[in-house]
């Protein structure tokens, strides 16, 4: 491969990527199965902010070892702009420090990011919908 | 220059972190830091293998701050057999800045340096067509300096390096031609090569074009293909490729890559190793399993 196939190659690719589908303010409200399928994340309007959209955990695989994440809120973002929910932080418990955040849904999943200054200094965690909550334990509300 | 991130990792720490802290800081943090360990059956380098074939392991630490700064310091175990004399590690740190939109174009600049600590050969840089003897031997070590230039649109990512030091991995009169003399079976080529003159490879340029794509919310599939374009060497040139998949299990990334390259001499990429010649291009399954921190 030479420079030239190099660079046609990167043009093909560019204009093949970022291609999806809108979606709306509400479609990020909902049950979210992390990726390792053992917490379940809830987002919803925050009470305490209006116009705001919440994360809290509400179900955690292992309740013996990690009953006190539940009700860790772990994300709040306060405004709704280009298929993204911004303005807000999210929060990694493992650290304990809250990070810029931006939350879309895209395919389907929901795309948490967590960033420090600018969206590409960031990234991203994918959760599932789910309808329910699994079993039992389930967090106390 | 790589993909920079945060140390967010929410679900991992939603789940396995022991004793979580329900206190959440109030202020933002303005940096973040990754430390990613990671061991695999082959250290490849743009295709080529630093460890003689042999398994290897590699720990990253990365800085990002808020102003758009990062900071790169990677450690690499090598072998000691392509890079002569050595103490068998490799560094590379880099630092620069990135801006843009991660989903659509993005870019970064910044300066790198590969250090191969203690590593030299020893190489004539001339020979002398009169006497037909090789000239005086002079050494040689690995390291390089690069200007970096990233330029993606959201899951692409291309990078442009060019070299700034006054050799790729010591890719110089002695390296090269030497090489070709040592290697190869007939002579001719390496005896053309230094019929050249002293030359390095000072604007040498290296190119990179990384894909990454979903195919479910653990596992990724990487597709990469890379040119290198060596100065005054042109039959240092080569192109690797490569294709991979990323699982994400139990807090690890396990990772399968088939890569290859399409070099046109090999023998610039052959080493010794006790008696035998080995060649460290060409196509090889690479496993891994790493971690961050």
């Amino acid at each position: 491969m030479n420079v030239r196939q190099w660079l046609f190659l990167s043009s093909v690719l560019m204009c093949s990527t970022g291609i999806h589908a809108a979606a709306g303010p509400l479609e990020a409200k909902g049950l979210w199965l992390t990726a390792e399928k053992d917490a379940v994340v809830r987002l919803d309007d925050c009470a305490d902010k209006t116009g705001a959209i919440c994360g809290q955990i509400v179900w955690v695989k292992d309740a013996a070892s990690t009953s006190s994440d539940c009700g860790i809120q772990i994300l709040q973002l306060t405004r709704y702009d280009q298929d993204a929910w911004r303005d807000g932080w999210v929060y990694d418990p493992r650290d304990q420090k809250k990070y810029k955040g931006a939350v879309r849904v895209k395919d389907g999943r929901l795309n948490v990011r967590a960033f420090v200054g600018t969206e590409v200094l960031g990234k991203t965690e994918q959760f599932e919908r789910i309808a329910t909550l699994p079993p039992a334990p389930v967090c106390k509300s | 220059m790589r993909t920079y991130t945060t140390r967010y990792a929410m679900a991992a720490a939603l789940c396995c972190a022991a004793g979580p802290t329900l206190a959440i800081a109030d202020e933002m943090s303005s940096y973040a830091v990754d430390v990613t360990a990671k061991v695999s059956s082959d250290i490849r380098t743009r295709g080529i293998s630093d460890s003689l074939n042999r398994p290897g392991a590699k720990v990253t630490l990365q800085v990002a701050h808020e102003t758009g700064l990062v900071a790169l310091a990677e450690f690499t175990t090598v072998s000691k057999k392509q890079f002569l004399d050595g103490d068998g590690a490799g560094v590379l740190l880099a630092g620069g800045y990135r801006f843009g939109d991660p989903d659509a174009w993005h870019y970064g600049v910044g300066l790198a340096a590969e250090m191969f600590p203690g590593a030299q050969f020893k190489a004539p840089n001339r020979f002398d067509f009169e006497t037909f003897t090789p000239g005086e031997e002079h050494s040689t070590n690995y390291n390089s300096q690069f200007a970096v230039l990233e330029i993606g649109y959201g899951a692409l990512e291309g990078r442009i390096a060019r070299v700034l030091s006054k050799n790729y991995r010591g890719a110089n009169s002695g390296g090269v031609c030497g090489a070709q003399l040592q290697f190869r079976d007939d002579p001719t080529k390496g005896l053309d090569c230094y019929a050249k003159g002293d030359r390095n490879s000072r604007g040498s340029m290296l190119y990179d074009l990384d894909y990454k794509y979903a195919l479910g919310i653990n596992t990724n599939l990487k597709l990469h293909a890379g040119y290198q374009q060596i100065e005054n060497f042109s039959e240092a040139d080569f192109a690797d490729y490569g294709a991979g998949l990323v699982h994400h299990w139990w807090g690890f990334d396990w990772g399968l890559d088939w890569v290859t390259t399409k070099t046109k001499a090999r023998e610039l990429y052959m080493a010794e190793d006790d008696g035998h010649v080995r060649t460290t291009d060409g196509s090889r399954w690479v496993a891994s399993i790493s971690r961050t921190f």
